[in-house]
Formats: structure tokens, C-alpha cells, sequence
């Protein structure tokens, strides 16, 4: 397959400074953020580029769920430091991370779907730890950033006697499904707009697009019932970390 | 005679932007007697709210007890103590659902289902017209908006009924109307209510049983 040169490379970084110039000009204060965040990444993927060769022929079930372990620490991290104010937030986050993580992943074991080895469950468990990691953000954005919003309402309800879940309910709801909006749209466009990555990247690397096709199949799936299982241990979790024993509301 | 709630010595510390850490009650201790209207007067930012807070049990004080009918409230359930300790805020927050929901929000918390007509009845009882009941209560006026908090409290049967500056953010004519509702209930229904205000006028048509909080003490 063709290689794409350090220049043709360097040159399409030119598009992420497009970006930055953009955010700096509106002062957006995103600037910084995502120039470090795109440098981050490609060193990661470089070093990542590395070392999969390695990765990819494990067998040796202990190290592939230490890798995948890690994987969801390090999403686990990056995620709760965007709630830093929440005491103790990163506790939920790594609970709808591991949770959703290792059952979707057995089921799929189960299911013959995909097979014990670090070609199968890297990359997937990758996926996997990504879309947990991006939804336990959006959502718990969309909640703390509602219940700051709505301390009055909340504390109206549960001057009534409302319990700390009933309390927040509704807004829980809302933050769900704006949660679901993007799975949502991405499935309905999905094959029209876009070619999926994981499909795109097998029919370039030569896979027969029908069998490229069933791999990107059994993706969906699993972000749909991953993404489903993640939100619904933040939406039944969630109120025990804004509100302390006695049912009052904390500072988020 | 056991007064409805009793402050032992209650000290609180808030954290406030300006200057830092500041004792809003330090060793404080008050009888509330549970006749009619207790009001409690003072300027702003004098523990007003922080006071009907730590009755409602929204917050704690860091030190001393708080008696409620001769019971320390920490030993009541607080879902309990708050279905039968009701609070008006001073500003209306209703989520957006229609007026019905609205007021079965309490009763539904505790297992109870009550008719279109009882909820009618209630909203007669706070001068609100029953037509308004399929309507979206976040939109309705201000006003309109405070008389159904009041009957979404009501809705709950409390025992005793904290105000905070509930009339504040009215006009005058619609927080006369809220203040004659509320003395109506209190003397027909026997309810009874802690009102906070700051307003030296409302304060004397509410009645005599009073008291100011300055500088953290009741006085």
C-alpha cells in the first residue's frame, strides 16, 4: 500500500492550525487546548504505530485485559478531568467505563464475534473505552452543567421530600437524551454520509467490503448496547455524588 | 410547652467570595412557637434563608441541635421531616410540566394519587384558576407561577410551612393577594408558617410573634 509522506503528513496538520487560528481569532479559549491535544495524540499514535506489531499478536489473556485495563485508567483520567469539582466523580466514571467495557467485550467473546487475540481485542476494546470515555463526558457536561443551572428546582424537590434520584430526574433525562444524539444521528447516516472508520480502513487495507461490512456491523452494535449499558450506570449512579448522606445537594 | 423547633446553640461558617470564611450564626439558640406566623426580620445577608434551610434540613449547621416538636431533627428520616416541613422559596423554579404534574409531584413521592377535583380545590384555595391546570406551569406568570408552588407545597399536607421572601419578587398588588392566601390557610387550616422577610411593613401585617437575626444572633 502507498506510503503518505512526512510533507503530505506535516501538511494536513496545517488543517488542525486552521482550527487554532479560528478558536484564537473568536477566542473561543480552545487554542491551547487542542494545539497540545493534537500533538498528544499524533505522539501517541506514532508510539502506539510502534508497538502494535507486539500488541496485536498477545494471547495471553491476563496481559490483553491489563491492556485493555489500562486503556480504560487512562480514559477513566481524561474523562474525570473535565469534573474535577465533583468529588470522587472519577469513581462513577470508571464504573460505567469497566462495566460497559468488560461485558460488551465478553458478550462479543461469547458470541464467537471476535476472537481472543490482541488483533481482536485491542482494537475493539480501543473502541470500546473510547465511546464509554466520550459519553460518561457528554453526559456528566450536560448534568453538572443542568444541575448548576437548576439548584432551586432541585432543592424545591427535595424540600418536598423527593429523594436525591427522584430530585433530579428529569434532568437526568434530558441529559441522556442529548447523550444519545450523536449515536442516534451517526447510526441514521450511517453508509449515506459516511463510510464508518473501522469499515473504511479494512476495504483500504484490501478486506472484501462485505466482509468489511459484517466487522463494522457488529461495532454498531456493540456502541449501541455499550453506549446504553454506559449511560444507564451514570443515569442510576449519578445523584451519589452530587448529594451528600442526608440528601442535600453539593457544590459541582 | 414543647415549641415546634428549638436552635441550640447553632454556629454555621460560610464560605463567601469576598472575605473569606464568615460565621453566619455563632452559638445561636432560638424557640419557635408554633402559633400562627413566626416571622423572622433582618437586612440581607443576615442568615434569613440560611435559618428555614437548616429547619428543612437543605443544610446542616456545623455545630449545636435543632429540636423539632422536641425531637433532634437528625434522628427524624429527612425525606420525612421535608413532607411535613414544607418550604416556599422566594423565587418560583417549576420544571417545565404542566400544572397537574406539578402538584402530584408530592403526593406521588408518598404513594398517593389524588383526583383532578382535589387538585381543583387546591388551587381555588391559593386563588388560582382550576382552567389553568393543563398548562405549562413554566410558563405561566410570575405570580401565577409562585401560587402554584404554594399549592404544589400544600399538595404535600405539611405541618408547618417555611417562607422564604416568598412575595419578594411580585409586584405589590400580587404579593398582598399571596400574603392574604397564606394568612387565610394558616388561620382556617391551622397550618403553621416560619416567613422570612426583610420588609418592616409586611412583617406588621403578619402579626406580633417576631424576631430580628443580626450579625449571626437572634435578638
Amino acid at each position: 500500500m502507498r506510503d503518505i509522506s512526512y510533507l503530505s503528513l506535516g501538511l494536513t496538520f496545517l488543517l488542525i492550525l486552521a482550527f487554532i487560528l479560528f478558536s484564537a481569532w473568536q477566542r473561543l479559549g480552545l487554542a491551547k487546548d487542542t494545539f497540545f491535544s493534537s500533538l498528544r495524540g499524533a505522539i501517541q499514535l506514532l508510539a502506539v504505530g510502534y508497538v502494535i506489531a507486539y500488541v496485536f499478536v498477545i494471547e495471553n489473556g491476563w496481559i490483553l485485559a491489563g491492556v485493555v485495563s489500562l486503556m480504560a485508567g487512562i480514559a477513566t483520567a481524561v474523562s474525570a478531568g473535565r469534573s474535577k469539582r465533583v468529588a470522587g466523580i472519577w469513581k462513577l466514571i470508571a464504573t460505567a467505563i469497566f462495566v460497559s467495557v468488560s461485558v460488551t467485550l465478553g458478550l462479543l467473546l461469547t458470541f464467537g464475534a471476535i476472537e481472543w487475540s490482541g488483533k481482536f481485542v485491542i482494537p475493539i476494546g480501543g473502541m470500546l473505552v473510547g465511546q464509554a470515555m466520550n459519553n460518561s463526558s457528554l453526559f456528566l457536561e450536560r448534568l453538572l452543567s443542568d444541575v448548576r443551572r437548576n439548584g432551586l428546582q432541585i432543592e424545591s424537590n427535595l424540600a418536598l421530600g423527593a429523594r436525591p434520584r427522584e430530585a433530579i430526574r428529569g434532568l437526568v433525562r434530558q441529559a441522556l437524551i442529548a447523550d444519545s444524539i450523536p449515536t442516534i444521528d451517526s447510526m441514521k447516516t450511517l453508509g449515506l454520509i459516511y463510510l464508518p472508520g473501522m469499515m473504511a480502513g479494512l476495504i483500504v487495507g484490501g478486506i472484501s467490503p462485505i466482509i468489511a461490512v459484517k466487522y463494522q456491523m457488529v461495532v454498531i452494535f456493540m456502541i449501541v448496547f455499550e453506549f446504553g449499558l454506559s449511560s444507564m450506570i451514570l443515569a442510576f449512579l449519578a445523584h451519589r455524588f452530587l448529594f451528600n448522606r442526608n440528601a442535600q445537594l453539593k457544590e459541582c | 410547652m414543647i415549641p415546634l423547633f428549638e436552635l441550640k446553640n447553632v454556629s454555621c461558617r460560610k464560605k463567601s467570595p469576598a472575605s473569606g470564611e464568615t460565621a453566619v450564626f455563632h452559638s445561636a439558640s432560638l424557640c419557635i412557637n408554633g402559633d400562627g406566623i413566626f416571622v423572622v426580620m433582618g437586612p440581607s445577608g443576615a442568615g434569613k434563608s440560611t435559618l428555614l434551610r437548616f429547619l428543612n434540613r437543605l443544610e446542616d449547621p456545623q455545630e449545636g441541635e435543632i429540636f423539632f416538636h422536641g425531637k433532634p431533627i437528625r434522628e427524624i428520616p429527612v425525606t420525612q421531616l421535608r413532607q411535613r416541613v414544607g418550604m416556599l422559596f422566594q423565587l418560583p423554579a417549576l420544571p417545565e410540566k404542566t400544572v397537574r404534574d406539578n402538584l402530584l409531584f408530592g403526593p406521588h413521592l408518598k404513594g398517593e394519587n389524588p383526583a383532578d377535583s382535589v387538585l381543583a380545590e387546591l388551587m381555588r384555595h391559593v386563588d388560582l384558576d382550576p382552567g389553568l391546570i393543563n398548562r405549562d406551569a413554566a410558563h405561566l406568570s410570575v405570580g401565577q407561577q409562585q401560587r402554584v408552588s404554594l399549592a404544589r407545597v400544600l399538595a404535600n399536607k405539611p405541618e408547618v410551612l417555611l417562607l422564604d421572601e416568598p412575595t419578594s419578587s411580585l409586584d405589590a398588588e400580587t404579593a398582598l393577594k399571596i400574603e392574604e392566601t397564606i394568612k387565610r390557610l394558616v388561620k382556617e387550616d391551622g397550618l403553621k408558617a416560619v416567613w422570612v422577610t426583610h420588609h418592616a411593613d409586611q412583617a406588621d401585617r403578619l402579626g406580633k410573634n417576631r424576631i430580628r437575626i443580626e450579625k449571626g444572633r437572634f435578638v
